[in-house]
């Protein structure tokens, strides 16, 4: 690392994160003492398989529920501890989100899901229906504008859905399984998208998966095994892996 | 968010499910119809009791009676009836007593009558008594006198050949039927009377009963001609007006030895403000140790019983009106459990809990705007339906029993009012209704939408 670069920020730090889940008479615990930390920037793939608490911790880290102990913080902010209207906010203006089923609304047109976000904040109809408009042409459906989801591939969905993740230039976007319901070849072309965006605004990104392939589009793989995190890997830029066992 | 993005929202919503939500909205429609049309022929039925009131005579009027010496129906009570809060006026009413006359008009007497209402009035109370003028105005000199819309029609004319000398306005005002009923008809168009009564001075002769060949004479001038009202005295008809001192002048000359110090009235009338303001009034006037008696007395059981009625009818809407909250209450869960994961979604993307709480909310109270408007505009069209109904349908003898049943029990015969009415607070106060049933079926989903988790945007299918 160039000595005149500046360290980047700190975006997500976890401190001693611990989820249970209270099944009838039995207590599963699904994340165990986890600590971590994501700068800005950064993209960050949280590994492992199905069951390893990927998912459970994809939550906590977007404040989508409360851990049984422990905090989350984002920019500083312990999200772990807002309210539910403080949340909301907050999301609002620092969050987005790629879902492996992409989650349009159904009765909206491809510019009105994008502009969803922006109109959550009570921005004018104008405004963010012209923000909505200019990153849909970036993500390559500049012909698609009025389509409805119903209309358009599964691939065209999820350029929709980056698109949405984007539009509100959020610090951080968590992308759950982006490409699960895609074929290889969108795969590419939607992961390339996700990296391309988050390098333009400097955004952080948090990406799960349980495919390898898909981590390597990662600067750091964090892998996790039954709630634990038992390997962080640094992917440099020549395609070299650097890991380290915890 | 904006309330616009939140109207289109719900908007998007509706129409997303048209069928379900026009069986919802028609759910509405019914229940506010039944409202409505209920309601309707409870206040029909309560605007023809007013009707029938009103053609019993002045709501508002109170009659006095006095209570021997204790009570006198003198000015000292006149005066004390005006002073109580609400009261509009006090009338006091005098007659000849004792004394018979003869009226003449004309050159040497040449019209002459023989028999009319006579009446005293004091002056300051004729306007808000409620006489109207058809013609002149009311007295301001001594011995000016108010003549009967018909009592010109009474003169004979000496002049003409018997059979031809008077004019009997029966054979104008009742026209008989192919039946052989004889039919009234206040409207009939009178002919011309022998003279112009108005601004005519005419000579009055009197006498006691007691001397009948002892003549005074008084002269008095005709300053107008009343419209005929006879629920306020038939003197308006076929009588003359006069002012009271004018009255009790006459009656002192014809009997100088009567020692009259006060001037007492034969019976007072004290007219309320208000209808509303009956009751009170008279209370006032009780504890004054009089006697009243009003309409109230018939009006009050007849409003307590058209009340109950309503109630009744309303009940009866409402039920249905009921139903049709527990249809949107339905919908409106149904669709809240359709659209979770859309509600995750939005949660996840930051949309306040408030902004989905007014969205559902606002949905269902869109369903009831619609369904009362609807459900108004069709209760007008019912209620024109009824009423032509009611009307054009044969029903003569059934009208006759009605009429009959009519005094007893409040319902009037059809003819006269129409069997429902739908004033416009009514519509307005539907459509409220139903948009308040809307928004309060629509709390308990809205609830639980408000209480899915931003998680299930995430679940995986």
């Amino acid at each position: 690392m160039e000595d005149n670069k500046k360290q980047p920020k700190t975006m997500i730090r976890v401190k001693n994160l611990r989820k249970e889940y209270r099944l009838e008479d039995d207590t599963v615990v699904a994340l165990k003492r986890i600590n971590l930390e994501i700068k800005q920037g950064e993209i960050c793939c949280i590994f492992g398989t199905s069951g390893s608490g990927k998912s459970t911790l994809l939550n906590q880290l977007a404040g989508l529920e409360k851990p049984t102990f422990g905090d989350v913080f984002i920019r500083g902010v312990p999200i772990t501890r807002l309210s539910e209207r403080e949340l909301a906010a907050f999301r609002q203006k620092h969050i987005g989100f790629v879902f492996q089923s992409y989650n349009l609304l159904p009765f909206m047109t491809a510019t009105e899901n994008v502009a969803m976000p922006l109109m959550f904040r009570g921005e004018s109809k104008r405004k963010r229906i012209k923000k909505a408009v200019a990153i849909l042409k970036k993500v390559g459906l500049g012909n698609r504008l009025k389509h409805y989801p119903r209309q358009m591939s599964g691939g065209q969905q999820q350029r929709v859905g980056i698109a949405r993740a984007f539009v509100a230039k959020p610090d951080v976007v968590f992308a759950d399984e982006p490409t699960g319901n895609l074929d290889s070849k969108t795969t590419v072309e939607v992961m390339d998208m996700i990296k391309a965006f988050a390098r333009r605004f400097n955004q952080t990104i948090v990406l799960v998966t349980h495919d390898p392939e898909m981590a390597q589009y990662a600067d750091r793989i964090i892998t996790l095994v039954d709630g634990r995190i038992v390997k962080e890997t640094i992917n440099n830029n020549e395609g070299e892996q650097h890991e380290q066992a915890i | 968010m904006k309330l616009g993005d939140m109207i289109k929202i719900c908007l998007q919503n509706l129409l997303r499910r048209k069928s379900r939500t026009i069986l919802t909205v028609l759910g509405v429609v019914v229940g506010c119809c039944a409202i409505v049309t209920m309601l309707s022929i409870g206040i029909g039925v309560q605007n023809s009791q007013e009707i029938m009131l009103q053609g019993m005579g002045d709501l508002t009027l109170i009659e006095v009676y006095g209570n021997g010496t204790k009570a006198e129906l003198n000015d000292e009570a006149l005066r004390k009836f005006e002073n109580i809060p609400y009261t509009d006026v006090a009338i006091g009413k005098t007659r000849l007593e004792n004394i018979g006359f003869d009226i003449y008009a004309g050159e040497n007497r040449r019209y002459s009558l023989s028999w009319a209402q006579v009446i005293g009035m004091n002056a300051d109370a004729m306007e808000k008594f409620g006489l109207e003028l058809v013609e002149g105005s009311f007295p301001k000199n001594d011995f000016e006198v108010l003549a009967g819309q018909k009592t010109v029609y009474n003169f004979m004319d000496t002049e003409r050949p018997d059979g031809q000398n008077r004019i009997d306005l029966w054979d104008y005002m009742y026209t008989q039927t192919p039946e052989g009923y004889y039919e009234y008809n206040p409207d009939a168009e009178l002919p011309d009377p022998f003279f112009n009564i108005l601004n005519q001075k005419l000579e009055m002769e009197l006498y006691s009963y007691e001397d009948y060949d002892n003549k005074f004479t008084q002269e008095i001038k005709i300053c107008g001609v009343l419209k005929e009202d006879q629920n306020k005295d038939y003197a308006t008809s076929e009588g003359l007006i006069f002012v009271t001192k004018d009255l009790k002048a006459i009656q002192k000359m014809v009997y100088p030895t009567s020692n009259q110090q006060k001037t007492t009235y034969d019976e007072i009338y004290v007219k309320a403000t208000d209808i509303s303001k009956v009751a009170d009034v008279e209370e006032e006037i009780k504890a004054l140790g009089y006697s009243t008696w009003s309409m109230e007395s018939i009006r009050k059981p007849l409003e307590e019983q058209a009340r109950q009625q309503q109630m009744m009818f309303g009940g009866l809407g409402a039920v249905s009106l009921f139903v049709a909250a527990l249809g949107i209450t339905n919908t409106m869960i149904m669709s809240v459990s359709e659209r979770t994961r859309e509600i995750g979604v939005m949660k996840a993307l930051g949309c306040y809990l408030g902004n989905i709480r007014a969205t559902f909310l606002m949905e269902a109270g869109f369903v009831g705007l619609i369904g009362g408007i609807i459900g108004s505009i069709i209760s007008y069209i019912i209620s024109i339906v009824i009423n032509v109904v009611s009307t054009q349908t044969d029903l003569s003898a059934a009208q006759n029993i009605q009429e009959w049943f009519g005094m007893i029990i409040g319902v009037m015969n059809p003819e006269s009012s129409p069997v429902s009415i739908v004033p416009l607070w009514l519509a307005g106060f539907a459509i409220l209704f139903s948009i308040i049933i809307g928004l309060g079926s629509g709390f308990y989903p809205a609830n639980k939408a408000v209480h899915i988790s931003a998680l299930e945007a995430i679940k995986r299918e």
